[in-house]
């Protein structure tokens, strides 16, 4: 089923990479400021490597930079990923003359001496799993440019503006996974709006029912994430609004389960999660349980064990991309400078469904899949938020100067805001009406 | 017949199973035969240890432990990078200890001088040629580090404070500065590399490490003279050793301290630009690996002898690297912290045969009793 999606997914963006001018490096000088432009002309991010030469058969030796291991959320998904992938394309993950495993491994010098090791093992394509770790397989990618190995800085966003052929990005479309997970909450939200068990306490002055974002940093991948759930849920009950709260950690259980609990207080009704904890679903349980009517939807992993609180999380299925660059480096091809993949590659998907969803959940999701599948549904449609009251019609995605301020590449346009599209990683960073943030997170 | 009267009042009457007796002297050669000694000990047991965590056998770990840094150049220049980095902080903290000056603090003088570096990086990277860029750099890093250690020798001549928790406590000031540069640098809380080109050392001989080597070497010669054949190295061994002696001889006691507290500083404060400029690119409150306390022991053992600090410093950086190597075959069960078990491991017996250098056991009825 899955090798049969990659070859639908290999066919159909062969014919998507010919249009784009991925490989340019200067085609997002194309962008302008006027939001109407064709933005399929410019482009940079693909689903395919550009030229899978079958025939030239390379002895693959693979290395992995991984900033944690088992025991964290983030890294687990990557190892996951990775095996599930070695084995499907007969490697066998455990066998250190295939596949090098470096993990904990720090966005610091560790990575680079890592990267260097995994070079002198005789690895030819070579994964680091955390944004941080980006400058150094930068750096590697450079340093070796003359030997025939190829880097991928997974989340990264430097590849295209790098020039180097040798270095690869790749992030998921996670947000739309996220904006699943809404609906399902919003499903569930509507059910209790009908039952009329919400009382005042879980609404704002102005009848808006309350929900809480529990979110790690104020980074884009945070921002589109939430954004995309609130908007998930805005799809299924109108009058909702959000607060969000960082934590300052990708990873800390105490922060995410005081943050749980202050929004419980207040008189949230679905909260949900961008960091790596279980500390805010446990905190939604124990509420739940002792008779408050709030549930959790969660990211990463299927948390459903943990009880009847739990509706659903939002996750990435890596294997997917893995999969595909594995299979292009042992044909000798190219690895795509940008990879993105959502729905229609199956490489997001929401886990399974909790006992206390909503009647007709499972349908509504299903539809709302097919319909972000076809096109005919876009998470950012432009139509359905404001900014400070007013519909958004041009938005910058790219940060040339590196300074942590968009200046060029306007996304938007067809009524939408394209994420992941001028690079892999999320880019979208409006703060849309209906959301605020209750601290700066730095 | 003290002693005998001592026993029968404490109703001891019998001599204890083994007793420690400090030795007088140590002829160099079984001093050099003690920690051979030590050394093939604490390698046999970093083997035996993999063995039992691993499914190799001995002669499979060792042939791994040298080909993993043995096997091509990538793999030697790491191991002699780490042992010269290691090196370096090692000469740096050599004088200060000659001087009975317990500097504790080589990691945040690292720190002290790769954040000086980097802040040149950071704000000028983009402006300055290399020529201008490089000069700033290391003399920044130099009295950066040099700083770092001249507040607790001015402490510890003027209030007599403890300088060993003053340079202990001075890393902690160092790693949190450290942590709020890159928050401050990166609002997205990832640094990475602060540049890829400015400010880095060139090649030398075709060896990006080049510098590295050189630095090292002239480090280890350089303080070899200083410390021998130089008033200041002669200064620092009577303030050392002999505080009133120094003092009725007229040297500075103050002087001597917080100069010789600055080299100290200084040096590692260099390791630290080092590390910034030709290896990290970036800084990290991580930078050096904790070298900065390893390095203490290094100097400490090798009795500040510039040949057995080279010694040490290489065979830490093998212990390193070839526990490295083993963990990459064994990566599904091993974790990279083993090669911080096994450097452990290593250094237990250097400084457990310390022990039976200063001190000989004598067993029950082996000795001459109440001698």
């Amino acid at each position: 089923m899955l090798k049969k999606f990659i070859a639908l997914a290999l066919a159909s963006v062969f014919a998507l990479s010919a249009l784009v001018a991925c490989d340019s490096g200067s085609g997002t000088e194309a962008f302008g400021t006027s939001g109407t432009k064709d933005l399929c002309e410019s482009g940079v991010v693909s689903t395919v490597a550009a030229d899978v030469k079958e025939g030239t058969k390379t002895e693959l030796k693979i290395g992995v930079v991984l900033i944690g291991d088992n025991t964290e959320t983030y890294s687990k998904a990557h190892i996951d990923g990775i095996r599930t992938a070695c084995q499907n394309l007969g490697i066998d993950p455990d066998d250190s003359a295939k596949v090098v495993w470096k993990m904990t491994v720090g966005e610091d010098a560790a990575c680079a001496t890592a990267l260097d090791d995994l070079v002198a093992q005789g690895c030819n394509l070579i994964i680091t799993n955390s944004y941080g770790h980006q400058t150094f397989t930068q750096a590697a990618a450079e340093k070796y440019k003359d030997k025939d190995i190829q880097f991928i800085a997974m989340t990264g966003d430097t590849a295209a503006s790098s020039g180097l052929s040798n270095l690869s990005n790749a992030f998921t479309e996670v947000y739309q996974a996220r904006y699943v997970s809404g609906v399902v909450a919003g499903m569930k939200l509507k059910e209790l709006v009908d039952g009329g068990k919400l009382t005042d306490k879980n609404k704002d002055e102005n009848g808006n029912i309350k929900l809480g974002y529990v979110g790690a940093y104020p980074f884009a991948e945070v921002v589109s994430g939430y954004t995309a759930f609130y908007l998930g849920v805005k799809s299924v009950v109108d009058n909702v609004v959000m607060n969000v709260s960082y934590t300052s950690s990708w990873h800390d259980s105490e922060k995410e389960a005081e943050a749980a609990r202050t929004f419980i207080s207040d008189g949230c009704v679905i909260i949900s999660q961008h960091a790596d904890s279980e500390g805010a679903p446990m905190a939604v349980q124990k509420a739940h349980d002792e008779g408050t009517e709030v549930y959790s939807v969660s990211y990463n992993v299927d948390l459903t064990g943990i009880g009847d609180a739990i509706l659903t999380s939002a996750t990435n299925n890596w294997a997917v991309y893995y999969e595909y660059a594995i299979k292009t480096a042992m044909n000798g091809g190219k690895i795509a400078r940008n990879w993105i993949g959502g729905y229609e590659q199956d490489a997001v998907k929401i886990t399974k469904l909790g006992e206390n969803v909503a009647a007709g959940t499972e349908e509504k999701v299903n539809a709302v899949i097919a319909d972000i599948k076809s096109g005919k549904l876009h998470v950012f449609d432009t139509s359905k938020f404001t900014v400070g009251g007013k519909t958004v019609t041009w938005a910058f995605a790219t940060d040339s100067d590196g300074d942590f301020t968009y200046d060029k590449n306007n996304v938007i346009s067809d009524g939408y805001y394209h994420e992941s599209y001028t690079q892999s990683a999320p880019s979208f960073t409006l703060r849309i009406d209906g959301i605020t943030e209750l601290n700066t997170g730095n | 017949m003290k002693d005998a009267k001592e026993s029968a009042r404490s109703g001891a009457p019998r001599e204890p199973l083994m007793r420690l007796v400090r030795r007088d002297t140590v002829k160099p050669a079984r001093a050099v035969a003690v920690r051979a000694a030590a050394i093939v000990l604490s390698l046999l047991v970093c083997g035996v240890f993999f063995v039992t965590v691993t499914d190799s056998s001995i002669i499979e770990i060792y042939s791994a432990m040298i080909s993993g840094t043995f096997r091509n150049g990538i793999t030697v220049n790491t191991f002699l990078k780490e042992a010269c980095m290691l090196l370096i902080i090692a000469v740096g903290l050599a004088p200060a200890f000659k001087m009975s000056f317990w500097n504790v603090g080589g990691q945040g003088q690292v720190l002290a001088g790769g954040m000086a570096a980097a802040m040149w990086l950071f704000y000028f990277g983009n402006d300055l040629p290399n020529a201008v860029l490089l000069p700033l750099m290391i003399v920044s890093a130099a009295v950066g580090g040099g700083v770092w250690a001249l507040l607790p020798a001015i402490f510890r001549v003027k209030f007599t404070t403890n300088e060993t928790l003053f340079t202990l406590m001075m890393n902690y000031i160092a790693i949190q500065l450290v942590k709020y540069l890159r928050i401050t640098w990166s609002p997205i809380h990832a640094l990475g590399m602060i540049t890829r080109k400015a400010g880095s050392l060139p090649s030398l001989f075709g060896n990006e490490n080049g510098w590295i080597y050189v630095i090292a070497a002239a480090a280890v010669v350089l303080m070899y003279v200083y410390m021998n054949k130089t008033k200041h190295g002669y200064e620092i061994s009577v303030v050392g050793e002999a505080p009133n002696t120094a003092r009725y001889a007229g040297i500075s006691e103050f002087r001597v301290i917080v100069r010789t507290a600055f080299i100290s500083g200084a040096i590692c404060g260099i390791a630290g630009f080092l590390y910034v400029s030709a290896i990290d690119h970036t800084i990290s409150e991580t930078m050096g690996g904790g070298y900065g306390f390893t390095a203490v022991i290094v100097a400490w053992l090798a009795k500040f002898n510039p040949i057995f600090m080279t010694l040490f410093s290489l065979l830490i950086s093998f212990v390193r690297s070839g526990s490295s190597e083993i963990v990459s075959m064994n990566t599904t069960t091993l974790d990279s912290s083993i090669a911080n078990i096994n450097i452990g491991i290593f250094l237990f017996f250097l400084l457990g045969c310390e022990f039976f250098l200063n001190y000989k056991i004598i067993f029950r009825g082996r000795g001459e009793v109440g001698k």
